[in-house]
């Protein structure tokens, strides 16, 4: 019998036939939760206008920044922001909402600001700007809450942070949220104010739901409005839908100030490479917990092999900072921080499992090794072996000489 | 009789009885991929529950009826994941060292024939252990590594539709199955 055989022999055991508990589909229907709601009637004809309006405007905005003389103007403040180094994307092609497009009069008012300057040159400490175009960027929950507090009206106003982004293929979990209107629509993405803070579960409410052009993963700085007129169609939860931050507009989506330091992948991959050659590491699109990191801002990279029997790297979260890597794992850096026994919270190790069977049974603890921006999880024997201590002390002195630029 | 499709489209539309008949006719598959993934019968209910209320919120956004099939399939192991993370969260937030190793054959024998050492219950555990061999080895697995043999061997997909099911990339895939049957292959060779 071939090994899938076996297996197909031990899943159709394991799995039985499949029945369903008594009275389960009556439950189920019974407790089906609400729909989203559909568009509004007047929202559906407009849209193939929208798009064309949208796409007038872009080219508009890429012939002023290309061709400035064709619109018979002088550079605009598109045209400058564009040409600024350190903006990766102009506004103009990054998401916008579309109800200012559809129906002026039931969007918020926006408030004309100062002249186009794009960042600030002064950034909090994970690299979000303190200001663009002039006007200050709300970082972190406590100032947010102040402005909201202090100005509850609807007058835009610019918050930063982090968003990750789950692939549209990949169903989002949000069973503990009742019901579904576009401010939890399970669709994400999730949002942090402060790199090195957990997206999950959804505890800011914001919501990127009516902006056109879907964010990346990463840093931004988004237009934002309370108040929405669009909150009754919330129904039960309008009073949630009317208190949540609603995104109008994508202003910034990172620069050399936000990007991975020390440590970027590239370089945990040269440390990584005489340590353990048979090593791959893939972008982790599930991004699964365990050791990684799971904070907004945290890329994750997960070894594309078997683990070895002994010490191996099992995946790699790269933080945009030190400090969002005190803030995601608030654990000593170093080798021997990462070798002291028990578990997390103070403990490095994150989790065990147990291989083989019978009496054969070998036991791996999983611990995270931090250092600098990055925290690298790393399979250990339960008590540490000597080749296990050499591994975990070679890679921290790798990871650290790279960190140092050395 | 309505068939997938039709009671699909007529779901999307808001027929709840046409919804119930689905659950009737995937449930059962949808139950035996999460129980293949999960470790707990109770945890496969939640997780087949909760997929069958993603399906239905989002039901209006599948367009293609025949699509259905894989599209709550891949709801189902989503969810059945998903159930796996909240557990491994509550692991770490009260982190206690797992006493319970997995039941190995020679424990499961000896347990069993210290209770009742009769020759004829020693064969028949020997029997059932021997059997078990690729359930054990199953069991240690990780819950993203059992959804994609489950996929592959239980619902019998080909590999790129099971890569899509779990969301990940066909190379990751095939090099994950490749790397879970050599472990697996030698796991068992060495308990058998």
């Amino acid at each position: 019998m071939t090994i899938e055989d076996r297996l197909r022999e031990a899943l159709r055991r394991r799995t039985g036939d499949g029945h369903l508990p008594d009275g389960f589909v009556a439950r189920l229907i019974r407790d089906l939760p609400a729909r989203e709601p559909r568009r509004s009637a007047w929202l559906r004809p407009a849209r193939g206008v929208v798009s064309a309006v949208t796409l007038v405007v872009v080219v508009a905005l890429l012939l002023a920044v290309a061709r400035p003389d064709l619109l018979g103007g002088n550079p605009g403040p598109s045209a400058i922001r564009s040409q600024e180094p350190t903006v990766r994307g102009s506004a103009a092609a990054l998401g916008t909402t579309q109800i200012p497009a559809v129906n002026p009069g039931a969007g918020p008012t926006m408030t004309p600001g100062p002249t186009a300057t794009g960042p600030s040159s002064a950034r909090y400490d994970d690299g979000i700007p303190r200001e663009f175009d002039g006007q200050p960027v709300l970082h972190g929950l406590a100032a947010v809450s102040s402005r909201l507090k202090a100005v509850p009206d609807m007058a835009p106003f610019l918050v930063g942070g982090w968003v990750r982004v789950t692939p549209p293929d990949v169903p989002m979990s949000c069973p503990a949220l009742a019901g579904t209107t576009w401010l939890n629509s399970c669709r994400g993405p999730w949002f942090a104010f402060l790199a090195g803070t957990s997206a999950f579960p959804l505890a800011v409410p914001i919501t990127f739901h009516f902006v056109t052009g879907p964010p990346s993963t990463g840093p931004v700085v988004v237009k934002v409005h309370v108040h929405d007129p669009r909150a009754p169609e919330c129904g039960a939860q309008a009073p949630a839908c009317a208190q949540a931050m609603v995104v109008e507009r994508i202003l910034w989506t990172g620069d050399s100030a936000t990007d991975p330091r020390p440590l970027t992948i590239g370089l945990v991959r040269q440390v990584l490479a005489p340590l353990d050659p048979g090593l791959t590491l893939d972008d982790d699109r599930m991004a699964i917990g365990g050791c990684d990191a799971e904070s907004a801002s945290a890329v994750s990279y997960e070894a594309n092999r078997a683990p070895a029997s002994g010490p191996a790297v099992l995946s790699v979260a790269i933080e945009p900072s030190t400090v969002a890597r005190e803030r995601s794992l608030g654990q000593a850096p170093g080798a021997a921080a990462a070798l002291a026994s028990g578990w997390r919270p103070r403990g490095p190790i994150c989790g065990e499992s147990g291989t083989g069977a019978g009496g054969k049974t070998t036991w791996v603890a999983y611990r995270a090794l931090a250092v600098a921006n990055v925290v690298v999880s790393v399979q250990t024997s339960i008590t540490l072996t000597a080749a296990d201590q050499s591994f975990v002390e070679r890679l921290a002195s790798g990871l650290e000489r790279a960190a140092g630029g050395g | 009789m309505p068939t997938r499709e039709d009671l699909v489209v007529a779901a999307r539309q808001g027929d709840e009885a046409a919804f119930a008949s689905l659950v009737e006719m995937d449930g059962p598959g949808a139950m035996r991929l999460a129980k293949a993934i999960l470790t707990s019968r109770s945890d496969a209910e939640d997780a087949v529950q909760e997929a069958f209320f993603r399906a239905w919120r989002q039901l209006p956004r599948l367009r293609d009826a025949e699509r259905w099939s894989a599209w709550f399939r891949r709801i189902v192991v989503r969810c059945a994941i998903d159930v796996t993370r909240r557990r491994q969260r509550v692991k770490e937030i009260a982190p206690t060292r797992s006493t319970s190793s997995p039941i190995g054959g020679q424990g499961v024998q000896a347990a069993l024939v210290q209770a009742d050492p009769s020759a004829a219950t020693a064969d028949l555990v020997a029997s059932v252990a021997d059997r078990d061999l690729a359930a054990r080895a199953l069991a240690s697995l990780a819950p993203e590594d059992r959804a994609l043999l489950a996929l592959r061997f239980l619902a019998d997909l080909e590999v790129p539709d099971a890569a899509a099911a779990l969301g990940i990339r066909l190379g990751t895939a095939k090099s994950r199955l490749h790397r879970l049957l050599a472990r697996l292959h030698d796991e068992m060779e060495a308990d058998g």
